[in-house]
């Protein structure tokens, strides 16, 4: 009990003594919201500086949507006390495992002059270490100071150094120049009266763009030499990091950002009606998704729009048993399901991520399709366009009833329900894409009919008619709002915040116009992003921030 | 045509392979393939089928057993209040006491591994004249069932004759027999799946048809509701033991075997270790949704089933079955089929509820 006490007492006050220093001591000229870590950045951060091997228990604080995405939400989220205590408790089963007696050897790279007793050469050397790619900036002088003391009081109250160093570590860990991305700015030589980041807020804010993680070794060196300052030393870091295959994690972490996948964590199915559906599935629905886009922007380098339409897949048995087709694979029972590639046959209608499990299940509802929470996800997911709130006072009974006798179909359930003129405008916008999507029920499957009445799938896209999913694909495929919307969404997760209006002019819409003339490869825009001063610099601090970079749809029925 | 079936039939690469396995000809055919979610032995319990009430439960039994075995009641109900007393080194020397009722040359014996050395305690069997099942030797004698549902006479189902009247295997068609319920149940998560694939040139109309059973590598798969999941792809083994092959043919929306061979299936080792038939016959309705629901039946040897009963011993014995040596005599006394030497039958007719989900099947060298 006493070493508990003693263990608690000191961490709180060295965390709280940091998070004070650290707002006393601003280097630049100038702060920004912070953005704290989400739980996929501080796993590959810890992943990074410590090995895959470090096991990360505990549950955090949900994120924040903003605008569209997490990320720009995350600069508006704080830590709640549960979430600190989570932290807490997290910090220090990290730092348990690191100082075990099975590990430490590998971690700390130098011997103590006594297990037994504190050593503050070799506690600052860790802690310097460590702490450089933790906080994604070397440590002042102050920071380590308090950090050597703290492993040297635990270690002489607990005579043991790696006990007084875990705890030091554990503090870290805890402190908001880990948890959150604290990004510094400075003059900005080039452009007279405006600010630009700091050298180590650069390499923070392009490695989690473009690795989803803190900035490795290399990049903070360049960033201390100064060669993330110049045009070329920037280029020679951003291709050296769109090479890597890290860039992988950064794409997912986008586009599972983009495509609200975190509520697939959570999305549950009534078992009755889709017994197929469960967590596992789910799980593998997010994977399907991200390892399809993944496919064509990455492994192929291809056309963004072509996710709209890709025959190629990835499959493990679970999915392919809602998707009601054979999948051969040599696993032992018991073993974790493995991914096959797969390909849908041309003359299957599915294709394309709308019509993948993780689409169609997320954006319905526990019992039963919606073809307009399918509309409206289509909407404001992939283009960009804000689709407005249904008023407080609807009646949905039609709309729930799926055994009413006489309205048997979404559609006709939808039509009846849209006869109230207050409902009619949202659902010409949502209603004429989600009912395309039909064809596939609340739990993903195939149908063809619903209570025996066969579906019709017939819609339109600003303009663009179709008769089924597919070619609800190809729409998309073709709507340049679903390219405009990318650099939109990409530029804001970029930024972590939504672009300025004089920023969407003057870096946005160039961006769409190179991203068009680069044949919509995501990893050239990736690396133009990358590479482009505005990326680095400041909001324009007189301009309100846009609203969002979404438009609000409009039909006739709703004006 | 639904995606399913044309998923099934074209498309994929594993499609031929998987549309020319179990099949008998090189033409096109449609293949359907199941994985069997539901097993146990088709009971048809009614009130008064069995003649003064179900056979006595267990604590009856024991005490009756060691009543015959000379004990007095006072050691009788002392051996039976250690059995159940918290007294832990009395109550197992009562389980091993239990255990070896059995007598061979006056030496105590394990009267699960030895039923003939304990004395027959006579249990009845069910004296009802109904029961599912199949009419195996083509007669309608006095000792075979009336199918309720049918009402076609010479159905030979003695398995259900001989269990009937123990209270966990009563049941109907829609209500599951405690003793399936639980050994069903704990054997389907851990055996791997049993698999039926029917081939035939359209399975949408009445025709010849070949079924095909194998075992699979995999076992079943279960969904958060605990139900087999359906369109799940399984491995068929590629040991010939479990694979067998019936002519048969779709008719009324009822799928039948028509010539009448031999099946065997491979089980759990730790409970029955096989499933053999002889004579096999089956009968399964295609439900709208593509599942089936119905029987296979055929002789079966009735020592395969003792010894998967009696190698639950003393603990089946508290829980699920009442008497197993009595079992053993109940199966000896209604056995109808192979009869050895000294003319004592060595197979019992018998006849199991089935039931199966729509999935995939493929060989097992196909896999990735």
């Amino acid at each position: 009990m006493r070493l508990r006490q003693f263990l608690c007492g000191s961490l709180a006050a060295l965390t709280l003594g940091l998070s004070a220093s650290q707002a006393a001591a601003p280097t630049a000229d100038r702060e920004t919201p912070a953005r704290r870590l989400t739980p996929e950045q501080y796993t590959a951060v810890i992943a990074d500086v410590f090995g895959p091997a470090i096991k990360i228990g505990g549950r955090f604080d949900p994120g924040f949507r903003i605008d569209g995405l997490l990320e720009v939400g995350a600069s508006q989220a704080n830590i709640s006390p549960s979430g600190m205590e989570q932290y807490d408790v997290i910090a220090r089963s990290i730092a348990s495992q690191i100082m075990d007696p099975q590990r430490r050897e590998l971690m700390v790279h130098c011997m103590p002059k006594s297990a037994a007793a504190p050593d503050d050469a070799c506690a600052g050397q860790f802690l310097s270490e460590v702490g450089e790619l933790l906080f994604r900036r070397p440590l002042s002088d102050r920071e380590l100071r308090l950090h050597v003391r703290s492993a040297r009081d635990a270690a002489t109250g607990l005579k043991d150094f790696y006990a007084g160093l875990g705890l030091s570590l554990a503090a870290m860990l805890t402190e908001p120049p880990f948890l959150f991305r604290q990004e510094t700015f400075e003059r900005d030589p080039e452009r007279r009266g405006e600010l630009r980041l700091d050298a180590y807020s650069k390499a923070s804010r392009l490695s989690f763009f473009l690795w989803n993680s803190g900035p490795d070794r290399a990049l903070l060196v360049a960033a201390r030499k100064g060669d993330l300052d110049t045009r070329e030393g920037l280029a020679r870091q951003v291709e050296r990091m769109i090479a890597s295959p890290r860039l992988e994690s950064g794409m997912r972490a986008f586009f599972a950002d983009m495509l609200h996948f975190e509520d697939l964590a959570t999305l549950t199915k009534d078992i009755a009606i889709y017994p197929k559906f469960s967590a596992q599935v789910a799980e593998d629905a997010r994977e399907q998704t991200l390892r399809t886009i993944i496919d064509v922007i990455f492994h192929a380098r291809g056309d963004y729009r072509e996710v709209f339409t890709a025959k190629k897949t990835y499959l493990t048995r679970p999915l392919a048993a809602i998707y009601q087709v054979p999948l051969a694979v040599r696993i032992p029972n018991g073993a974790p399901e493995k991914w096959l590639p797969y390909e849908f046959a041309a003359n299957d209608p599915r294709g394309g991520i709308l019509m993948q499990v993780a689409f169609v299940t997320l954006h319905s509802h526990p019992g039963r399709s919606s073809p307009t929470l399918r509309g409206k996800a289509l909407r404001e997911i992939f283009l960009c366009q804000k689709v407005p709130a249904p008023p407080g006072d609807v009646n949905f009974t039609i709309v729930q009833d799926t055994s009413n006798p006489v309205y048997k179909t979404a559609r006709e359930r939808l039509v009846a329900h849209a006869t109230n003129p207050v409902c009619v405008g949202c659902h010409k916008i949502t209603d004429p894409m989600g009912l395309a999507l039909e064809n596939f029920d609340g739990g993903g499957s195939y149908r063809t009919s619903e209570n025996g009445v066969p579906l019709d799938t017939t819609g339109e896209l600003d303009g663009v008619k179709f008769t089924n999913g597919a070619e609800l694909g190809r729409a998309v495929h073709a709507n340049p709002a679903a390219t405009s919307c990318l650099v939109d969404r990409m530029s804001a997760y970029a930024l972590g915040r939504t672009p300025a209006r004089s920023e969407a002019t003057g870096w946005v819409a160039p961006l769409k116009q190179s991203f068009a003339e680069d044949g919509y490869v995501v990893p050239e825009l990736m690396r133009r992003i990358a590479t482009s001063p505005e990326f680095y610099r400041a909001a324009p601090p007189a301009e309100p921030q846009r609203e969002a970079s979404l438009r609000t749809v409009e039909s006739e029925g709703s004006k | 045509m639904s995606i399913q079936h044309a998923a099934r039939l074209s498309g994929f690469a594993l499609a031929a392979a998987i549309t020319a396995f179990g099949a008998t000809s090189a033409q096109a055919l449609e293949t359907k393939s199941y994985a069997i979610e539901w097993f146990s032995l088709g009971s048809y319990s009614q009130d008064g089928d069995c003649i003064g009430g179900v056979n006595p439960p267990t604590r009856d039994q024991y005490t009756k057993s060691f009543e015959l075995l000379g004990y007095t009641p006072q050691e009788v109900k002392k051996l039976m209040d250690d059995y159940a007393g918290e007294d832990d080194l009395a109550a197992a020397n009562a389980r091993n006491t239990l255990r070896m009722r059995g007598r061979i040359n006056g030496e105590p014996v394990n009267a699960f591994v030895h039923p003939w050395a304990v004395t027959d305690p006579k249990l009845k069997g069910v004296s009802g004249p109904f029961s599912f099942g199949f009419n195996l030797d083509g007669k309608a004698g006095s000792s075979s069932f009336v199918e309720p549902r049918t009402k076609e006479k010479g159905i030979d189902n003695q398995l259900f004759r001989a269990l009937g009247c123990i209270e966990q295997f009563r049941g109907t068609f829609n209500f599951r027999p405690t003793f399936w319920d639980f050994i069903w149940g704990s054997m389907k998560e851990t055996i791997p799946a049993w698999l039926m694939t029917v081939s035939g040139e359209d399975l949408d109309k009445d025709g010849p048809v070949t079924i095909t059973f194998d075992r699979a590598v995999e076992q079943l798969v279960f969904g958060p509701g605990g139900d087999v999941v359906a369109d799940t792809t399984y491995r068929a083994d590629p040991d010939p033991r479990s694979h067998h092959v019936f002519k048969g043919e779709i008719k009324d929306k009822h799928l039948v075997i028509t010539e009448h061979g031999n099946l065997q299936l491979l089980l759990d080792t730790l409970s029955f270790t096989e499933f053999r038939l002889s004579n096999t016959h089956l009968t399964m309705a295609i439900e709208p949704g593509g599942r089936l629901n119905g029987f296979i039946g055929g002789y079966q040897p009735w020592g395969d089933i003792y010894f998967g009963l009696a190698q639950g011993g003393l603990a089946y014995e508290g829980m699920i079955i009442n008497d197993i040596p009595g079992v053993y005599y109940l199966m000896k006394r209604y056995a109808d089929a192979q009869p050895d030497k000294s003319g004592q039958n060595q197979a019992i007719s018998a006849a199991y509820h089935i039931e199966a989900v729509p999935v995939f099947v493929v060989p097992a060298d196909q896999a990735q």
